[in-house]
């Protein structure tokens, strides 16, 4: 019997190898898992069963054949459905794309195909990954694997309750706003938001193109570490990644010393924050403190300003990123119409989720003629001075750290009708995405509900290492990243 | 330049733009939610940016050029979502003039 | 009334790169079957990306750098938004804040015009109308889609359809030369849209009409057509409704090859919104200024650089250098045969076949000059017999048009044909004496008009099969009139 809730990228690798289990018996274990938990929580929007056994076969056949295995060799990992995966329906979490079989994968999932993951299934996500609780899906709204009728947080949702769950070794999501984070806070995983850059876009449905960073859910830092450096890298599909040369991430997990590191706290992320919330961070502030963390308080004055910009900018790429979706070339469409204009109207109206189309106006609005200079340019202008303002205060500190979210997950239903109110909880991650900086997001207790509480750790451009380096550490002498719900 | 106010002959005219058909309840609802949304981020335009270059990209890249080598789909995949097709080509209706 | 005609020309020029403008497929889409050359980028599949062609950004530049523009330090890419099933990201990436290349110059006719700018996008998928299954359907191919064109603005400093039928001709014979694209109208591969209106002036006030768009022009003709019948168009519209324009009444019309006219095609009210924004997925480009100035001294010689150059060095006429210089291939056969010769004869000579007999034939078969068929050396030799006297230059422009269609040395042809020069005066004194004898009415007429002397000179020559030595029998003759 396989204890999936204790495994390891590295631990399945080396099991693989002392032949321990197969590839096959794990991707069974975790399908049966699957099987049995998912129902509760739905987090998978599709199941890749087949393809999963495939792939854990073919692992097998090279163990058998004593060839030479991937760095990820039998990880089992589920992939948020904005990810491409070729012959594998990927739908985005919307009815636009229900039932689409990509022509072809994104540039990450390859890469960790090429190193001997394999997939379990698509997550379910917000749709298009615009949202903050998974409630925006076009298909259903997945449930937090700590209370079931708590959200899990968003977009990446259905990956975060998946990887708390142990339905997964790994799990892949993005992090426009706040979406890896904030459901890793709320549900208790750690999780990566790279540079922007750090990881290709290529095969991901853009939401938003300047801020969109794909990264990773896993059990702990290691994890995440052993990811990055299979995912990151430039690549040549996507112009905007980045050719800064790729550290080996789990080699320099020790490489930072806690003693004398200058951890910067921002003041405005601690003000209109939950009680719980504060209470947990400040604990952990006090653990790095112990261990000889030079804490500094700092000032990010132009927070708040992070919302506007970010509501400004996101919707105006959106509205431009989704005048593909037209049901032409693929996805669903209506099937009768008089003519084509009626076409695109009667499609994109019947087959978009409010949330789609909500920030697609706001968009098309904001871009609309004689609007681009108060809006698109002045919002632009301002992201000049929330960047400026992070170089300002890196000068004095090596890292930041922050809670993710003001509050813990939130009754399903509870802000579906307040838009704004759901955009103003992005307000402790989103300036981080302004700035195309890089965060980890570790969890660091529970609150008086039994609810997950996660804090950041941010950096500076491409401190992935460093920051890696911290949240390892910190996870040697603390176990808030082991603690599990009971499902 | 003054902003207009949110409502729903507004929101009409920008759902034209961007080719979604809105039902009344939907335009009703939407225009409030936005109307609330624009309000709140109007605040932006107290922000004195004067002298300050805007930042359209986050990172410092410049000159990326591809290198890729051609790799054309299969017509058959390419076409495999489409619509509808005939002879290779995607049909659409009747289009009218740009 | 006096009108003014204010016409400014926009052309498109598809390049020949290998490669379309932000993906990696064949470029090429003429005569090929539909979608076989689409990949997730230039079909606008979901997550997929655009990454820049380095070759079409330059010739972007090469071609402003030849219309004497400035070119922008660093430029990005913007979106336009609008929806259509050919342009299948529903926006194309283009430039609007940012051209590449802005404020140059040609001059044509003695006039300046001034370019706006000349800037990078790609192309749309193609579109066919036609009914299917009793429905009216469109077929979209999306093998264009994505293909780089370079937009190149003028300023409306054109005043004529002449002249803006030069200016196209220039922008095309430029493009050529600089060999970026092969700018053919019928195929496609250069379209150009003019706008024009007129400057009125009446009773001493100045009108100006609203400004008309006019597209679907598939030719060098059409664009002349479509220009006149417009300002006659206005100028009638103007005397009937007195409508002047406004920044709203801009509209789009149609040109009709068949019948001669322009037609309403839709009302730029207020202009479509096209919502542009800076291009998110593309970093921006600059290159340098010693990149620059590389690629400023590989630019070939251009067709006004080298018209003034022929007249200089090789003494030809203005006249002369323009029509040799007006095609690219021309130019560069004309060149491979003078070499590193500053015979200004020999250039003349050359001129003359080029542009007589050679031109003539091509003209009438049809056909492109083969810079392969065109042997220096035969022109050399050709030369030399004539100067020599030994064939007359009737003989060497004919036996050098067969030497090109047939590839055989031209004085073997020349002897072959019994064409060699006849300077015997006995031959040539029997060849006048027949002459004379069909024309017995020569010498008296002669008395009158001297010039019918060259009347007979020909009928020599066509005696003679053109071998005569026209210098000589034009002395017999004069010889034997007094």
């Amino acid at each position: 019997m396989i204890d999936l809730a204790s495994l390891t990228i590295n631990q399945i690798r080396f099991s693989l190898l002392k032949k321990e289990f197969t590839a096959t018996d794990l991707a069974k274990a975790y399908l049966a898992r699957i099987k049995q938990i998912d129902p509760k929580i739905k987090a998978f929007i599709t199941i890749t069963e087949t393809e999963a056994l495939l792939q854990a076969q073919a692992i097998d056949d090279k163990i058998t054949k004593g060839q030479k295995l991937g760095n990820l060799a039998g990880s089992c990992m589920a992939v948020k459905d904005i990810y491409l995966t070729k012959d594998i329906q990927t739908t985005a979490g919307s009815q636009l794309l229900k039932d689409y079989i990509p022509q072809y994968s994104s540039t990450i999932y390859q890469r960790l195909l090429n190193q001997d993951a394999i997939i379990l299934g698509k997550t379910n996500t917000d749709t298009f990954a615009f949202g903050a609780s998974t409630e925006n899906s076009g298909f259903f709204t997945t449930k937090n694997p700590w209370n079931t009728a708590m959200v899990p947080g968003g977009s990446s949702g259905g990956s975060a309750a998946a990887q708390i769950g142990d339905l997964c070794t790994f799990a892949l999501g993005t992090d426009t706003g706040g979406s890896i984070r904030q459901p890793a806070s709320l549900c208790g995983v750690t999780g990566l938001k790279p540079t922007y850059g750090r990881n290709s876009r290529y095969g991901i449905t853009a939401m938003a193109s300047s801020f969109d960073a794909p990264g990773a859910f896993a059990s702990n830092c290691q994890d995440l570490a052993t990811v990055l450096s299979q995912t990151a890298g430039f690549d040549p599909f996507d112009a905007t990644s980045s050719q800064i040369e790729v550290p080996n991430y789990a080699n320099l997990l020790n490489k930072v010393s806690l003693k004398g590191l200058k951890i910067g706290l921002p003041k405005q992320y601690f003000e209109g924050v939950e009680p719980d919330v504060k209470a947990r961070t400040e604990e952990s502030i006090k653990i790095f403190e112990k261990q000889g963390a030079q804490i500094i308080p700092i000032s990010l004055p132009n927070t708040n300003l992070g919302i506007d910009v970010y509501y400004v900018l996101v919707p105006c790429e959106i509205s431009a990123n989704m005048a593909r979706y037209d049901g032409l070339r693929f996805g669903q469409s209506v099937k009768d119409s008089d003519n084509l204009v009626d076409l695109y109207f009667k499609t994109r109206g019947k087959f978009m989720e409010p949330e789609l189309k909500r920030r697609i106006l706001i968009g098309t609005y904001f871009l609309s003629s004689g609007y681009y200079d108060a809006y698109y340019l002045q919002a632009s202008k301002v992201r000049t001075l929330i960047k400026q303002e992070f170089q300002q205060e890196f000068k004095k500190v090596d890292l930041m750290l922050a809670p993710v979210s003001p509050t813990t997950a939130w009754p399903i239903g509870q802000k579906v009708n307040d838009p704004l109110q759901m955009y103003l909880a992005d307000v402790l991650t989103v300036p981080i995405n302004v700035a195309g900086l890089p965060a980890l997001s570790l969890p660091c207790g529970l609150d008086s509900k039994g609810l997950p509480v996660g804090l950041q750790l941010i950096g500076n451009y491409f401190t992935e290492d460093k920051l890696l380096s911290v949240g390892h550490q910190f996870q040697q002498i603390t176990d808030f990243h082991l603690k599990k719900p009971k499902l | 330049m003054a902003k207009s106010k949110f409502d729903t002959s507004l929101l009409g005219h920008i759902a034209d733009l961007a080719r979604i058909k809105l039902s009344p309840t939907e335009i009703d609802t939407y225009s409030h939610q936005i109307e609330q949304v624009v309000k709140h981020i109007d605040r932006i335009a107290n922000v004195d940016t004067k002298n300050v270059d805007p930042t359209f990209q986050v990172v410092d890249t410049k000159n990326v050029f591809n290198q890729n080598k051609p790799n054309h789909l299969p017509v058959k995949l390419a076409t495999s979502t489409a619509r509808s097709t005939h002879k290779n080509f995607i049909v659409v209706p009747a289009s009218i003039e740009k | 009334m006096k009108i003014t005609p204010i016409i400014g020309l926009e052309v498109h020029v598809e390049l020949n790169t290998t490669q379309k403008m932000f993906c990696s497929c064949s470029a090429s889409h003429f005569h090929v079957a539909p979608n076989t050359h689409t990949c997730p980028v230039c079909l606008a599949l979901p997550g997929a990306l655009p990454v820049p062609n380095k070759t079409a950004c330059l010739s972007c530049i090469k071609i402003g750098l030849a219309l004497n523009c400035s070119i922008t330090k660093t430029a990005i890419f913007e979106r336009k938004n609008y929806f259509y099933p050919d342009l299948p990201k529903g926006y194309q990436i283009t430039q609007l804040q940012t051209p590449f290349a802005v404020n140059g110059h040609i001059k044509i006719d003695g006039h300046t015009i001034r370019i706006n700018r000349a800037h990078m996008e790609e192309d749309t998928g193609k579109s066919q109308h036609q009914p299917l299954d009793g429905q009216n359907v469109t077929l979209i191919d999306y093998n264009r889609s994505g293909v780089p064109l370079v937009e190149i603005v003028s300023e409306p400093d054109i005043d004529s359809s002449t002249l803006a039928k030069n200016y196209i001709t220039q922008i095309q014979q430029i493009v050529r030369y600089l060999g970026v694209s092969d700018a053919d109208i019928e195929k496609g591969s250069m379209r150009c849209e003019p706008t024009i209106n007129l400057k009125i002036e009446k009773d001493g006030k100045i009108y100006h009409t609203p400004l008309v768009e006019i597209k679907n022009v598939a030719s060098l003709t059409g664009a002349q057509n479509a220009i006149d019948y417009e300002i006659k168009r206005q100028s009638e519209e103007f005397n009937k409704t007195g409508q002047v324009k406004n920044s709203t009444n801009k509209t789009t019309r149609g040109f009709s090859a068949d019948k001669g006219i322009t037609f309403l095609q839709r009302l730029k009210e207020g202009s479509a919104d096209y919502r542009y924004f800076p291009e998110p997925d593309i970093p921006p480009i600059a290159f340098s200024k010693s990149e620059i100035d590389q690629l400023k001294n590989t630019l070939p010689e251009l067709p006004d650089q080298k018209t003034t150059r022929y007249q200089k060095d090789y003494d030809l006429s203005d006249y002369d250098s323009t029509r040799l210089c007006s095609d690219f291939s021309f130019t560069q056969s004309f060149e491979k045969v003078m070499g590193q010769s500053t015979d200004k004869d020999f250039a003349k000579f050359v001129a003359n076949i080029f542009l007589g007999s050679l031109s003539a034939y091509l003209n009438e078969s049809g056909q492109e000059i083969d810079s392969g068929k065109i042997n220096p050396d035969y022109f050399s030799s050709v030369f030399t017999a004539q100067t020599d006297n030994k064939i007359s230059f009737t003989v060497a422009k004919d036996i050098l048009l067969q030497s090109y269609q047939t590839g055989q040395d031209p004085l073997k042809i020349a002897q072959d044909g019994g064409l060699m020069q006849v300077s015997d005066t006995g031959k040539l004194e029997d060849m006048v004496d027949k002459v004379l004898q069909d024309n017995p009415n020569a010498k008296a007429d002669y008395q009158r008009n001297s010039n019918i002397i060259g009347f007979l000179v020909g009928q020599v020559m066509k005696l003679s099969a053109g071998s005569a030595n026209p210098q000589l029998v034009r002395l017999i003759l004069e010889k034997k009139l007094k």
